[in-house]
């Protein structure tokens, strides 16, 4: 038992730190990857425009590395993982859920209104905080902990599988999650690196094995994408100390959750409303500044309490 | 935490990569074996499954060791750069492979001239004039050409970068960014007129610029590791780091579309992005697995494995696999790879190192003990 309680007052002291710079910044780069694909290469190739730049980034970067939908998944499978060692690192779930759940109700309004939006990492995150307040009685054994949330993302892929492959196309992602958490875990020294990594590698190995058994997935090289985000994430770790204390950079990591929520709703809107009349530059850059002004304005509108 | 100046410090996470290295690159050739005879193994699949299929990786998990082996060479190679002097920096170099390179040769010609196969192609019967060109590499440059210790084609490519390290290292020290943006333009052009020299009509002409395309080509993956290592040391910062490698990387991905530079699959670019992305994570990692005395005492083997590997293995296989099933022949000729690397590396590299040092020692511009038990073996 004191070995318990000990272990839970170390992680609690570690949860009163902030979020490592590095981490700050490998998110704020995130974002504007995730502008460029749902809003610039996406886009543009749904409205018939396949301009020299885009074709050249695709053939000499994303198909040479096997990176698809012009880096957005990639993009987003960061910041996922940043948002799981955020949720970890938070000394409630509810509330590190919180801190994307205006964004997320605004994504969840725009799709039911029938707008474009992206709504499964929203939902990603939300399995995240439910499995991380229901392993809450497990906070004293991490290990145990992260184990049965991946088994519950693995069964559950298994179970609704059977009924809706499109529902576990995404359900799958919400290892991304769990593998911040058990990066943060080695982080304050609750996991050994060993057994840190053996589970972001069981994290992964679900992530291929939803791929070898969903057509849907077929041709998207989700596994090695996930790969990617993960290195990303590990390198950028212990490093950005310059960068990551920037006021611009943190400011952008602040936003990306509404710069997500606002790309289909605010973004691409905007671009349907000026096509085709406007030059593809325009549109793809009105789009961006529009989801940019967007997300700030409602970044800024004041919360109960003054949370963000 | 940084290193001193000038100085990468102690590097486990290096050693641990440059096992993993090794083992990928005796994984590669043992299923090659496989592929060669047309047979399956389970571990063959296991690994197409577990990881070559998701990862969307070369056959064989091809170009994972060797890339990284490139990689780590620029990282280390940067650091005693700084610390020697030209001519100095070349003998260290050199004296680290050749010893055991001549060694292994030997045995090698004995071998072949003794009828067994020691690399995925069979060679004729050598001669001892075979033999002396072998034991400078020349045999990369016989047409046609003897495939000898097969793998050595790697050490043309180290020595050629140990060469130009040699001559940029005034560069290297006065303006370190000047170094690497040279190397860019020079494998471009390399590059370049290789591809213009593929319809000439003299057929020497065909055959240099190809081995110059080869060199051109590999060139900037040890050139990206030199380009970690200039930004771990402080010496050119880490935006002029992340553009410089871009440029290497993307003269890369060029090779690998104009093709026939490389051999081992279409997955190169993503492999070694991979491996470079590995390699920063465990240049800064430091625990007990990678600082064990196993992981150093095996990354210190891992020259003398990568040169004797193939023929052990092979003639092992070849003998053992009708006769005792292939599990069996596969743990006998690991068995056999790790006894004659213990023997070579005990017996001949470490001696003729040690050696070649002692008789070096004596000039006055050597440094200090401690700085050469940093040194890093060249696999």
């Amino acid at each position: 038992m004191a070995e318990r309680a000990r272990v839970m007052d170390e992680l609690d002291r570690e949860r009163a730190q902030p979020m490592p710079p590095g981490l700050v910044l490998a998110a704020a780069l995130a974002v504007p990857f995730v502008l460029y694909s749902y809003l610039g290469g996406l886009w543009l190739n749904q409205h018939g425009y396949s301009p020299r730049v885009l074709v050249a980034v695709r053939e000499w970067v994303n198909r040479p590395l096997g990176v698809g939908e012009d880096f957005g998944v990639l993009a987003l499978c960061v910041l996922l993982l940043v948002a799981g060692y955020a949720g970890a690192a938070d000394r409630s779930p509810v509330r590190a859920a919180w801190s994307v759940g205006l964004p997320a109700v605004v994504a969840v309004g725009a799709a039911a209104l029938g707008a474009p939006a992206l709504v499964w990492p929203f939902a990603v995150v939300a399995v995240h905080a439910v499995l991380l307040l229901v392993t809450t009685p497990l906070r004293a054994r991490p290990l145990i902990a992260v184990v049965v949330q991946l088994v519950v993302v693995a069964g559950g892929a298994v179970l609704v599988g059977a009924h809706d492959q499109e529902v576990v196309d995404k359900l799958a992602f919400a290892v991304l999650p769990i593998m911040g958490q058990a990066l943060w875990l080695v982080r304050v020294k609750a996991l050994t690196a060993l057994t840190g990594g053996t589970l972001v590698v069981a994290g992964w190995a679900l992530i291929a094995a939803v791929e070898s058994r969903h057509p849907a997935w077929e041709g998207q090289w989700f596994p090695i994408t996930v790969c990617y985000a993960v290195l990303v994430v590990l390198v950028a770790l212990p490093s950005g100390e310059l960068l990551g204390r920037h006021a611009f950079v943190r400011a952008v990591t602040a936003r990306a959750a509404w710069i997500v929520a606002l790309i289909g709703p605010v973004g691409l809107t905007v671009q349907d409303l000026l096509y085709p009349a406007t030059p593809w530059l325009l549109i793809v850059l009105a789009g961006a500044a529009a989801t940019a002004a967007s997300a700030e304005i409602l970044y800024r509108l004041p919360r109960p309490g003054g949370a963000r | 935490m940084r290193a001193p100046a000038g100085s990468l410090g102690r590097l486990d996470g290096l050693d641990l990569l440059r096992g993993v290295a090794c083992v990928a690159v005796v994984f590669g050739h043992l299923m090659a074996w496989f592929a060669i005879e047309r047979q399956d193994w389970w571990l063959s699949q296991a690994a197409d499954t577990a990881l070559g299929r998701p990862l969307h990786l070369n056959p064989q998990l091809a170009f994972i060791g060797v890339g990284s082996f490139f990689l780590i060479t620029g990282v280390v190679i940067t650091a005693s750069a700084f610390r020697e002097k030209p001519g100095q920096f070349l003998f260290r170099r050199v004296s680290r492979l050749v010893p055991l390179l001549w060694a292994v040769t030997v045995l090698a010609w004995i071998m072949i001239n003794l009828g067994q196969r020691i690399t995925p192609r069979l060679d004729q019967r050598l001669d001892v004039v075979d033999l002396l060109i072998g034991m400078v590499l020349g045999n990369f440059f016989q047409v046609p050409q003897v495939a000898f210790v097969g793998v050595t084609w790697t050490l043309v490519i180290q020595i050629v970068f140990y060469v130009w390290v040699t001559v940029t290292i005034p560069v290297l020290r006065r303006r370190p960014w000047i170094a690497p943006a040279l190397a860019a333009a020079v494998c471009f052009v390399g590059i370049l007129g290789s591809v213009a020299a593929r319809g000439n009509p003299s057929v020497d002409v065909r055959v240099w610029a190809h081995h110059a395309g080869i060199w051109a080509a590999y060139i900037p993956l040890l050139v990206i590791g030199q380009i970690v290592a200039l930004a771990y040391l402080g010496r050119i910062h880490r935006y002029t780091a992340v553009a410089l490698g871009a440029v290497h990387f993307l003269l890369w991905v060029w090779v690998d579309r104009i093709s026939g530079f490389t051999f081992q699959g279409d997955a190169l670019p993503r492999t070694v992005m991979i491996m470079l992305l590995v390699l920063l994570v465990l240049m800064r990692v430091r625990g007990p697995v990678s600082s064990s005395r196993f992981v150093r005492a095996f990354a210190a083997r891992t020259y003398a494995i990568y040169l004797v590997h193939v023929g052990c293995l092979y003639p092992v296989m070849d003998a053992l696999v009708p006769r005792i099933g292939v599990e069996l022949a596969v743990l006998t000729g690991l068995i056999t790879v790790g006894v004659v690397a213990e023997i070579l590396h005990r017996f001949v590299e470490m001696p003729a190192d040690r050696w070649l040092r002692a008789r070096r020692r004596k000039r006055p511009a050597e440094p200090a003990a401690a700085e050469r038990a940093k040194e890093p073996t060249p696999a």
